[in-house]
């Protein structure tokens, strides 16, 4: 038997003759790395659902916009994205602020003119209609779907007629259209100051012949929208137009996820100091019980630097099976709640606009993630042997034998 | 037969202990296939001194010479790799670890020192003294003769040059005790080995060609 594999057969049956403390110190890491791995989880849950209840809800992953000049052929722009494959979907859209005027009252709101079909694979915005229709087609006035906060300041309900005011040119134009459906976001502005219609009649109200001011991509990793958009705007047929990715539509996912990363290291450090804590005193109370069983190996003859080879043999086996039993946790309860669904409505009820959307959180489980916690483990149970190994190094073999007599 | 040129001496060898002379001015001999005996009431500084002489702690003043060379003031890898390799240790209280097998502690000094004939050896050492059949226990599930066997076969499977043992027989039986040292006496005069045996026992003394005696430090007698 080689001396590497005697140190490794020491280091197991070490882990093995101390059960209760390799117990005690491959509990606390494997109890970090689940529940950084869980709470990063649901943090990465939270996120995956403001992307896609709240970006989808009607800005889409990314945007082309009209710059320095009008958008070419959105419809043929749109399709494009489609067949080159760059995007699951695309849209051409129009966007104007503008007033509306009913029976009730009086409110100022985001118009946006879509297509229906095509936004249908772009957004959510057609599945939230709780009341009514989205943007029937049909003789009679042009449709138009309310934000039921919006509807019920008007006194708009199904059916009823409202005037759109916009500014058209040097002055004003208007169309009378009528309420075909009432729309449930889950509060926020899209409740309360969101109107759409058919692209075409508000293309017709703003004598807009282009018919779209934007067009929205929806991709199959929105992660990827901030690289695309940068990409795509450093290509010539794009100069002169705005490329933009949720993170400059919506800034405040962006800082929201920036907070959440801070609070994540912040938390990371906190949870880590104190399983470093715990292993520590284990650790020291362990090598303490052991220093004659040491002293004699260094009467021996084996150097200080093989036993403190022996000892991280020992913490990286307890390491090893913390590692597979944390992740393997982790993956087990994150799969769990992920089926099950975690119900934050209470917090969102509080927090308007936080929960837009879905107020379901499902965690998700990231190998990236759940690799990282384990790596943060095994380096702070190494950090953390130091300290006694250090002293442990010192030991003098004579003291600790004479200890004995 | 014990040859002329001496295996260790001790060269007047001093240990203090924060102003306590442990020893003074000790010097000896020690050749090739000698077994010699150290006695001494407790405190005189027998286990000072074979801890002196094991280059497990280093002298006050005074130096070791091993082999002809002198020894005391390597550096502390420097000692622990002699012991490894000309250096077996026999404690009062056996020292084996709890975590291996009988056949492991003897192969533990082995495998360290890269001795590519290690399973051979720890065979024929648990053998020749007599725990070979035990060799897959672990220390506590074997009597504390026959601990004290395998403690015995773990300083002697390297073949050291030296051979040293501080009160082996302490926890023995009268009977256990005296075979021990017969197996010790035997195995000296075999391989050559130049031995210092440290006991309390009169009878485990009376089996040691040589007698050395210490009293408050000092080398009492040498005969």
């Amino acid at each position: 038997m080689s001396g590497a594999v005697m140190l490794l057969r020491f280091a197991q049956r070490g882990v093995t003759r101390h059960a209760r403390r390799s117990l005690l110190t491959g509990a606390a890491l494997a109890g970090g790395i689940v529940v950084l791995t869980v709470l990063g989880g649901l943090q990465d849950g939270y996120v995956a659902s403001r992307l896609q209840d709240g970006l989808l809800l009607q800005l889409g992953h990314l945007r082309i916009i009209g710059g320095e000049r009008p958008l070419p052929d959105p419809v043929a722009l749109a399709d494009a994205f489609v067949v080159d494959g760059t995007a699951l979907a695309a849209a051409p859209r129009l966007r104007q602020p503008a007033f509306l005027t009913c029976a009730g009252g009086s409110e100022g709101a985001l118009v946006l003119g879509v297509d229906p079909e095509r936004e249908a694979r772009v957004t959510r915005l057609t599945s939230l209609v709780g009341d009514g229709a989205f943007l029937p087609e049909g003789s009679g006035p042009p449709p138009i779907v309310l934000g039921r906060a919006l509807a019920q300041k008007l006194g708009a309900t199904i059916g009823s007629r409202v005037t759109l005011f916009v500014r058209r040119g040097g002055g004003l134009g208007k169309m009378s259209v009528q309420v075909s459906g009432l729309l449930d976001t889950g509060g926020g502005l899209g409740e309360s100051a969101l109107a759409v219609v058919r692209r075409e009649a508000l293309a017709l109200l703003l004598e807009r012949p282009d018919g779209a001011d934007e067009v929205a991509l929806r991709l199959a990793d929105p992660w990827q929208a901030p690289p695309l958009a940068a990409s795509l705007a450093a290509r010539p047929e794009f100069a002169g137009l705005g490329v933009e990715s949720w993170r400059e539509m919506a800034p405040e996912i962006a800082q929201a996820m920036e907070l959440l990363g801070a609070i994540e290291r912040v938390r990371t450090t906190v949870l880590f100091a104190l399983v470093a804590l715990g292993i520590y005193t284990s650790q020291s109370l362990a090598l303490a019980a052991r220093r004659h069983e040491f002293g004699m190996l260094l009467a021996l003859g084996m150097s200080p630097a093989r036993l403190l080879v022996a000892l991280t043999l020992e913490l990286l086996l307890v390491a090893a099976a913390a590692v597979v039993a944390g992740v393997a946790l982790a993956a087990g309860l994150i799969a769990w709640l992920n089926a099950r669904g975690l119900d934050l409505s209470a917090f969102g009820a509080r927090l308007n606009g936080a929960l837009e959307g879905s107020t379901i959180v499902r965690p998700l489980f990231s190998a990236h993630r759940a690799g990282n916690a384990a790596l943060w483990a095994a380096a702070v149970a190494f950090l953390v042997l130091l300290v006694p190994a250090a002293r442990l190094l010192r030991l003098d073999p004579a003291t600790v034998l004479r200890e004995r007599e | 037969m014990p040859t002329v040129t001496p295996v260790l001496a001790a060269a007047d060898l001093a240990r203090d202990f924060g102003g306590v002379h442990a020893l003074r001015g000790v010097s000896f001999e020690l050749r090739a296939g000698e077994l010699a005996g150290l006695s001494g009431p407790s405190g005189s500084g027998k286990t000072t001194l074979l801890h002196l002489l094991a280059t497990i702690d280093t002298p006050t003043a005074g130096g070791v010479r091993l082999l002809g060379r002198e020894v005391s003031r390597l550096s502390r890898g420097q000692r622990a790799a002699l012991r490894l390799q000309h250096v077996g240790l026999v404690f009062a209280d056996h020292n084996l670890s709890p975590a291996l097998t009988l056949a492991e502690n003897v192969e533990l000094p082995l495998a360290l020192a890269g001795r590519a004939d290690a399973a051979a050896r720890v065979r024929s050492a648990l053998e020749r003294l007599g725990v070979g059949e035990l060799a897959p226990r672990f220390p506590d599930q074997v009597s504390s003769g026959q601990r004290q066997r395998a403690a015995v076969a773990r300083a002697l499977a390297g073949e050291p040059a030296v051979l040293l043992l501080d009160e082996p027989t302490a926890h023995l039986d009268s009977t256990a005790a005296a075979a021990l040292v017969e197996e010790v006496r035997a195995l000296v005069a075999e391989r050559g080995v130049a031995a210092l045996l440290a006991s309390h026992d009169p009878a485990v003394l009376g089996r040691c060609e040589r007698q050395l005696r210490l009293r408050d430090g000092q080398l009492e007698a040498d005969a």
